[in-house]
């Protein structure tokens, strides 16, 4: 069990670490509207 | 089991729920004061750091901090409870003899939350999120988690030594506060934002409502460390009290002599200021001594805040001022005032016959504030091997809500 929730933890991180960046995705229209604003 | 008090592990229970909504809430205090294009990225530093450092507390947080001492040199502890291996129902006497180790376990949960949330404040509008979880996750590893055990933990150095801390004033706000002040040397300057020049809160309201909320969570901060439902934490609710309330009054007046008007947002401030410098004294004071630190805090905290520019830094909300200034101000004047007629476990002040007290104290405040600049320094250029810390200029220009976030606070 700790090791199972070590490695959950541990899974989610390194998810975080190599997740996109916002500017990578395609454009958001919420953010379009702001930056017309 | 049977020597567990149901009174006790009540209060530490709610004291625990309380702390834990001063972390929300410090991110509706600082999410007020930053600019509407800031508001969602400040607000998510405090509410990431709460989720990110319950778990991190769980799984190795915890057992460094309060675990079983290595060696008995008193730096760290050991892996013993790692996962909470071993930390149950049972009271442990060494911390806390009424209560279940598990309640007190997640009542030191929440201080560990807290404070890196409260250095957020520095780098606001500026931080990339990845390089702020990266930041986070290891600066409480390295820092909290070590200065916890000196100060708290059984065998724990400074412990030993005899420094009286009876909520945080080292660990949670000296920490906090010069790591911040260094967090804002190593970021640099925001753009757009020139020495001088004070950005205005964008939404006082909410600034309110966060530092109303700090101050009722703070009853279980300051109180709470009683770790039960007795006089000690009676003196300390009254002294936590009437100390922020001293701190506002104090902030009032200066501000409106310094600069013409009585501020709202400096009414808040000041009383941060005060409820702070009362912090590592609220358990050893008398209300008296209580009204003088509110007082003392709020007015060093303030002249901090004028040295901003003299000292070149863009602290975004000033944690150094603070919570470093006036916490160091509340450590040594808890080596004044103290006095063991408040509380009988604890050692008496300057003002009761014991100058050793005061040096005590200022020799820890000083040992706390050196190793958490120092391992904030490191920390920080270790993230930026991996992650640059600061958002792109383009990026600051555009809002961090928007850039780092993609949602806006206030859809048109």
């Amino acid at each position: 069990m700790l090791i199972a929730a070590f490695g959950s933890f541990a899974v989610l991180l390194v998810a975080w670490a190599l997740a996109p960046s916002p500017e990578a995705r395609p454009a958001d229209p919420t953010r379009e509207a702001a930056d017309r604003a | 089991m049977e020597h567990i008090n149901a009174g006790d592990t009540a209060w530490v229970l709610v004291s625990s729920a309380l702390v834990m909504l001063m972390t929300p809430a410090l991110g509706f205090f600082y999410g007020g004061l930053v600019r509407q294009k800031n508001v969602l990225s400040t607000v998510m530093h405090s509410f990431v750091v709460l989720c990110l450092v319950s778990v991190q507390w769980i799984l190795w947080g915890y057992t460094l901090a309060f675990g079983p001492d290595v060696h008995g040199w008193g730096m760290i502890g050991s892996f013993a409870w790692l996962g909470l291996t071993g930390v149950g129902a049972a009271p442990n006497p060494d911390y806390a003899p009424t209560i279940p180790h598990e309640a007190f376990m997640v009542f030191q949960m929440m201080f560990a939350v807290i404070t890196p949330a409260l250095i957020t404040g520095a780098f606001a509008e500026r931080k990339r999120f990845k390089a702020f979880v990266a930041f986070s996750l290891l600066w409480s590893t390295v820092v909290y988690d070590v200065l916890a055990h000196w100060v708290w933990g059984h065998g724990g150095w400074l412990a030993k030594l005899g420094v009286l801390d009876f909520a945080g004033g080292t660990v949670v706000e000296i920490a906090s506060g010069s790591s911040a002040l260094v967090a804002a040397y190593v970021l640099g300057r925001r753009i757009f934002h020139e020495p001088g020049e004070d950005v205005e809160a964008h939404d006082v309201p909410m600034v309110i409502l966060g530092g109303a909320l700090l101050w009722f969570g703070w009853f279980g901060f300051n109180a709470g460390s009683a770790l039960g439902a007795n006089p000690v934490a009676v003196n300390a609710f009254v002294t936590t009290n009437v100390a922020g309330a001293m701190g506002a009054l104090t902030w009032i007046t200066i501000h409106w002599w310094h600069r013409g008007r009585p501020s709202v947002v400096g009414a808040v401030g000041g009383s941060i200021a005060g409820l702070v410098g009362i912090t590592p004294a609220a358990g050893y004071v008398t209300p008296t001594a209580a009204i003088l630190i509110g007082l003392i805090a709020a007015t060093a905290c303030y002249g901090a805040i004028q040295l901003r520019d003299w000292m070149q830094h863009d602290d975004a909300l000033d944690v150094w001022a603070y919570h470093g200034v006036a916490g160091m101000v509340g450590v040594i004047l808890t080596g004044v005032f103290a006095s063991n007629l408040v509380n009988p476990a604890a050692a008496n002040g300057l003002l009761a016959g014991n100058a050793r007290q005061l040096g005590i104290e200022v020799f820890a405040a000083a040992v706390v504030c050196i190793y958490a600049s120092g391992m904030t320094y490191l920390c920080l250029k270790v993230v930026n091997l991996f992650i640059p810390l600061r958002v792109t200029e383009s990026e600051e220009a555009m809002g961090l809500d928007l850039s780092q976030h993609a949602e806006a606070a206030y859809p048109r």
